[in-house]
């Protein structure tokens, strides 16, 4: 029996009563609805995480999961969001909390990076997932970390991510670590690749991320590195291991340093070289470890193009006097200058780990090299592309258009001319670098601790 | 009566009355009774009437008749016949009948005179009952919809880790539940000290959960009528039918919760609570429509079409037109009093 606001009893199952014609409401049920509401938002009220991991697609998600299962020992500082497409048929909606992992489901997912695109930008679930892992308000202390595989449909829609988290956090450092297709791949998924990284690169853009760490799936698989647990890393096992690296040893001072010096020459894109699990007894020195990570890089560098150098090194505390920031910087300058001979800038960030092995992980992101060769083996592949570009392709199917292919063709050749001849390298012909230049132009980090030391100045 | 002491006032004897053939007709104070000749005994008393119940008078000169005629309230009026015995008694009858008749028609309309007085004294108490009852509804549905607006607010600053803005909110959400209490012995403490821990904490998590608890509370209260309203207990009935009502109360609670609620949803982006809420908001606003005269005229439809579009904006704007019809309202606070079956069927 339902009572109208008039007080006229009506059966159960009236819209409306019969007697006056107001809607009948079941108070109780509605109020409850409203107050699950409000709790399904108490997320929303979390003291802001320092990073926000946001897996993206199918490869993203699954390392969100990894990194936050692989490695356990995260606190509140860091919180984790795995978005993918529902393949599983399950309407639209977002999944419960998984393991203080957000999850959420895109209804209508799509091979192709247009249709992604749209998934995702059109997914009203997305910024409550969002603020509810804790991105909520203007704090230049945070930084988010899109990790995607963007030869997927959904992983290439990462720069949509990128605006969105902008939106939230205008102040928030935002990173894509990305897996561009191998070589063995298909067309559509290399055109994913470029048409995202055109996105993520383009130049004023609120789309571009602040900094792209692009890695290449047939690359990594050749790369070698050792878990804390002494096993021998699988790809995931390295991707998942690298995203924590960025995750625990990137505090924002240095973020900001870092995004500092690569805009100051231009600079967007780097190129990952890893050194994970590298234990001492085996290798000996920081030289021989540095060594060993351009030995197989994650994506094409030629060492001529790099301009740039940030090495991210973490050592259990227990090697700490082996591991001295003025003996690192000193092997690093050795290996710069050995390796790039164009380096412009050179940063390092020194973190230590309560791990009781002797297994040092080094990262050297190396900036200066063009887009195209980040998702192409070399040039005839490029080629390839390109002319598949020029055809008159059904771009429907892509859910793209010509104009839109064309923008995004315009934007990464706008950043590989850049990068080949950099407006920043024309103003610095007279600029050598020796080793009291790069002195100043090192950053000294030790843990938390952030240097004063400044970068170069760039002489008029 | 105006004759409390029974009198004879005349009497005549007669000659005619339905089959009755010598009798007598005696008009008393009181009543006009018919006697009828008895060889033995004397004078038998046959019947009488009441004099209150007299309506008129009719004198048949040629037949030389005298039609009596008596009226009940809510019966056919009756009438007898008389034939009285010579022009002198029946002249006599005639006018001791026509001066109670003239009595009659004084008392009656003194009597009616002095109930309309009363019942205009009656109504004019009643209507400033129900003016005031009703201004206690409307004062009411004021703080709840404060104490609403507060605590989406206080959410919304939460989210936005603005904890200056938190802790205003919460005090005015104390402000006006103390208001309330004052008013309608609505208390909602418990969930208030509750909150206050967690706002002291700066527990953004706590606070939003706490936040929710608070209008389950205060729905709870409503619903349940755990709250007394001892000065209207003497005369609930009398405003049973005054609208708006106790009963509608949770109803206005329930459109302001909603309506804040699309408005958090829509700021923080939520589009699918947004979208979610409006059904419910279309709903109460009929129900605010028929019971508070709230009109919103076209902020509904502005609404509905900014959610469609997705447009923040477009929706604050109609969210402006929303509120500055609650507002015009909580100024004008209308009220109505009607009997149910004079509602209108929609």
């Amino acid at each position: 029996m339902l009572i109208c606001p008039n007080n006229h009893e009506n059966l159960g199952g009236l819209s409306h009563c019969r007697v006056c014609g107001l809607p009948l409401l079941d108070l109780e049920a509605e109020f409850a609805s409203l107050a699950k509401n409000m709790v399904n938002r108490a997320e929303m009220g979390h003291r802001a995480p320092r990073v926000l991991l946001v897996g993206l697609g199918t490869v993203g998600a699954n390392l969100t999961h990894l990194c936050k299962t692989g490695y356990p020992n995260h606190s509140s500082e860091y919180s984790f969001l795995a978005i993918d497409a529902d393949e599983a048929g399950i309407s639209n909606g977002q999944k419960d909390v998984l393991h203080s992992t957000l999850e959420t489901f895109i209804p209508t997912g799509g091979t192709f990076c247009g249709i992604g695109e749209v998934a995702i930008r059109s997914d009203a679930h997305l910024i409550p997932v969002f603020r509810r892992a804790g991105l909520n308000h203007k704090d230049d202390n945070q930084a988010a970390i899109l990790i995607a595989g963007i030869g997927g449909g959904i992983g290439s829609a990462a720069s949509v991510l990128v605006e969105k988290v902008r939106q939230l956090n205008p102040l928030c450092h935002v990173l894509a670590l990305v897996v561009a297709p191998g070589e063995d791949e298909s067309f559509h998924n290399h055109l994913n690749a470029y048409y995202a990284l055109s996105h993520l690169l383009r130049r004023d853009s609120p789309r571009a991320a602040d900094l792209t760490i692009a890695l290449r799936y047939d690359r990594i698989k050749t790369v070698k590195g050792v878990g804390t647990g002494g096993q021998e890393l699988t790809v995931n096992g390295l991707l998942a291991s690298l995203s924590d690296l960025l995750m625990k040893n990137l505090p924002s001072q240095y973020l900001a340093e870092v995004l500092r010096v690569n805009q100051s020459l231009g600079i967007k894109l780097v190129i990952p070289c890893l050194a994970l699990g590298r234990s001492l007894e085996i290798f000996g020195n920081l030289t021989n470890i540095l060594e060993s990570t351009i030995v197989f890089p994650a994506n094409r560098i030629s060492n001529q193009c790099v301009r740039v150098c940030h090495l991210i090194l973490r050592t259990p505390s227990s090697q700490i006097a082996s591991f001295r920031e003025e003996a690192v910087n000193e092997h690093l300058w050795v290996f710069v200058k050995q390796h790039f001979p164009n380096v412009k800038a050179v940063t390092s960030y020194i973190s230590r780990s309560d791990e009781r092995h002797d297994r040092i992980e080094a990262c050297l992101l190396l900036g200066g090299g063009s887009a195209s060769s980040a998702i192409f083996s070399d040039g005839n592949s490029l080629a390839r592309f390109r002319s598949e570009l020029e055809k008159d392709l059904s771009w429907q199917t892509y859910g793209l258009n010509k104009d839109v292919v064309k923008l995004a063709n315009e934007a990464i050749m706008q950043y590989d001319d850049a990068m080949e001849t950099p407006e920043s390298e024309k103003k610095v012909k007279r600029f050598k670098l020796d080793k009291s230049s790069l002195n100043q132009i090192r950053l000294p980090y030790k843990s938390t601790e952030v240097s004063n030391a400044s970068f170069p100045q760039v002489p008029a | 009566m105006v004759n409390s002491v029974k009198r004879e006032l005349a009497r005549a004897k007669i000659r005619s009355w339905r089959d009755m053939r010598s009798g007598w007709l005696v008009v008393e104070s009181d009543q006009i009774a018919i006697y009828r000749n008895k060889l033995i005994g004397g004078p038998q008393k046959l019947t009488q009437f009441n004099t209150d119940r007299l309506a008129g008078i009719e004198l048949d000169e040629v037949k030389n008749s005298l039609r009596v005629i008596f009226h009940v309230p809510g019966e056919e009026p009756k009438d007898e016949l008389f034939v009285l015995q010579g022009k002198t008694q029946t002249d006599t009858v005639i006018s001791t009948l026509k001066d109670l008749l003239n009595e009659l028609k004084a008392r009656k309309k003194q009597e009616a005179e002095e109930a309309e007085r009363l019942e205009k004294e009656y109504q004019e108490q009643l209507k400033l009952t129900r003016e005031r009852f009703a201004s206690e509804i409307w004062e009411t549905s004021e703080i709840l919809w404060l104490i609403c607006k507060s605590d989406y607010a206080m959410v919304r600053a939460v989210i936005e880790a603005n904890w200056d803005e938190a802790r205003q909110q919460y005090s005015r959400i104390w402000q006006e539940s103390d208001r309330l209490k004052q008013l309608s012995q609505i208390e909602i403490t418990g969930a208030l000290e509750n909150l206050d821990g967690a706002v002291t904490s700066q527990n953004g998590q706590e606070i939003i959960q706490k936040a929710g608890d608070l209008i389950q509370q205060l729905s709870h209260r409503l619903l349940h009528y755990e709250t007394n309203w001892p000065k209207w207990q003497n005369d609930q009935e009398m405003l049973a039918a005054v609208s708006p009502n106790y009963g509608h109360l949770s109803y206005f609670l329930l459109f302001s919760t909603v309506y804040f609620e699309m408005l958090l949803a829509a700021q923080i982006e939520d589009w699918a609570s947004v979208n979610s809420t409006f059904p419910l908001i279309r709903s109460c606003s009929t129900i605010l429509q028929s019971c508070f005269n709230l009109l919103f005229n076209g902020s509904l439809a502005a609404t509905n079409s900014a959610i469609a579009k997705r447009n923040l904006t477009l929706l604050l704007d109609a969210a402006r037109q929303i509120e500055s019809a609650v507002g015009s309202v909580f100024q004008a606070r209308p009220f109505k009093f009607e009997t149910p079956s004079n509602q209108p069927k929609e």
